[in-house]
């Protein structure tokens, strides 16, 4: 019989090593790209609560965001608002845009952005009134759950929000709570979760602590997972539910922040850039969000996914330009 | 049978190379799933039947050896008692 020369050692480790990228591409195509088509919401939520009317894109007009200073008429607040009206709240008059930069606001909505710098880090502040939960949204790349992937600044162009930052990447996984709209797609728990009530509130949760059908039961209009949990009784958490490369690195971050019911925070520090900016920790993360005078704040989708949109223009300075994502939060469009 | 287990040893380092890999991107960003998605529980199902294959295949072929070893063993001693004996080996003819 005769025997067959063997293959060289160095082939044999290249074919190998060929072998796992085709592997690696496998997986690749089956986990990200071909995405199953489980779109449709699992169910709704947002019937238990009456809402106040929505204002429609046509009614935010680019008038509007012209002019720093806007003097808006003041409704007379219901004596028992409904759960999601915020009118009572919602500050009127002078919009102060001291040392923003950029602002915006009509008789719905209400928007501040300052920059912000620590020795290590840029970052910006988008403050956020809004008079009805409505106007606080979040929308999907390409329209649909697990749709794809768009760059921030595409989905908020589409959807013709005002404002808008990075989600949770909740199309780039197969777990967590996915409730957007008032609408329940994925209840599954798999890390932190926070969820924004109809009534307005925003509460952050350790995933041990969460109960998805409490916050069903109690209305949740929104819910993200992803996480971690920033805030814990006023102070940094001592321990956060993610890995030391993620809590330690300084990294380019997004963040949401609560104050109260109507009036939030997106934070967007940007980061791996040398000397302009490196970017923070969780640590350095939650207190600035304490700073701010946040009582909650949640940790979203950061690294390159980092993005925040304003009237279309980018804010800052994405790694790398930013990257593809499964979806936004938002304010002000008609996702 | 050494072909047989060659495929799955390679198949096996793939999957190890694979699943390396997928370990370190999941430090770095555990929200993306890498090893809680479904291809990954493919992936699980298909590495361990391979390294199992192969454990089956190499057992099987070190019994296999083994037993072979021991028939020379014991052959080898048959010829050492006969050579102690000062005797003429027995010849194949004279056997049958």
């Amino acid at each position: 019989m005769q025997h067959k020369k063997p293959l060289p050692g160095i082939l044999v480790i290249l074919l190998d090593l060929l072998g796992i990228g085709a592997a690696l591409g496998i997986f690749y195509l089956f986990t990200f790209v071909i995405q199953p088509g489980d779109h449709q919401p699992l169910k709704s939520i947002m019937a238990t609560v009456t809402q106040s009317p929505t204002p429609t894109p046509a009614q935010t007009t680019p008038a509007a965001t012209a002019t720093l200073v806007v003097n808006t008429p003041t409704p007379t607040p219901s004596p028992t608002p409904a759960p999601g009206d915020f009118s009572a709240t919602f500050p009127t008059g002078t919009l102060d845009t001291t040392g923003s930069v950029g602002s915006y606001a009509d008789d719905n909505l209400r928007i501040v952005i300052t920059e912000h710098h620590t020795d290590y880090a840029v970052y910006y502040v988008a403050d956020v009134w809004v008079r009805n939960i409505q106007s606080f949204q979040t929308a999907f790349a390409n329209g649909k759950f697990r749709g794809g992937y768009a760059m921030p600044s595409d989905t908020a162009s589409k959807v013709g929000a005002i404002l808008a930052i990075t989600g949770d990447s909740c199309g780039s996984s197969n777990e967590g709570i996915v409730i957007r709209n008032g609408d329940l797609y994925r209840d599954t728990v798999a890390d932190d979760v926070c969820i924004l009530y109809q009534d307005g509130t925003m509460e952050s949760y350790y995933e041990a602590d969460f109960n998805l059908d409490a916050a069903v039961a109690r209305g949740a209009y929104q819910g993200w997972s992803f996480g971690p949990k920033l805030i814990d009784n006023g102070a940094i958490p001592e321990n956060y539910n993610s890995t030391d490369v993620i809590i330690k690195d300084r990294a380019p971050r997004s963040a949401i922040g609560y104050y109260e019911p109507g009036h939030y925070c997106l934070v967007s520090v940007d980061g791996r850039q040398g000397s302009y900016s490196e970017g923070m920790s969780l640590n350095e993360l939650s207190q600035a969000m304490i700073d701010l005078g946040c009582k909650d704040a949640y940790n979203l989708d950061g690294g390159q996914s980092s993005m925040l949109v304003f009237q279309g223009d980018i804010i800052g300075k994405p790694y790398k330009g930013g990257r593809s994502v499964s979806d936004i939060i938002c304010f002000g469009g008609n996702a | 049978m050494r072909k047989f287990r060659s495929v799955f040893a390679h198949l096996s380092i793939i999957f190890s190379g694979v699943f390396i890999t997928l370990t370190i991107l999941n430090q770095y960003n555990p929200t993306m799933g890498f090893l809680t998605s479904k291809t990954s529980g493919i992936f699980i199902l298909l590495f361990c039947l391979c390294v199992l294959t192969l454990a089956v295949a190499t057992i099987a072929d070190n019994r296999h050896y083994a037993k072979h070893m021991h028939q020379r063993a014991e052959e080898a001693a048959r010829w050492k008692k006969i050579s102690s004996n000062n005797q003429r080996p027995p010849q194949r003819e004279e056997q049958e």
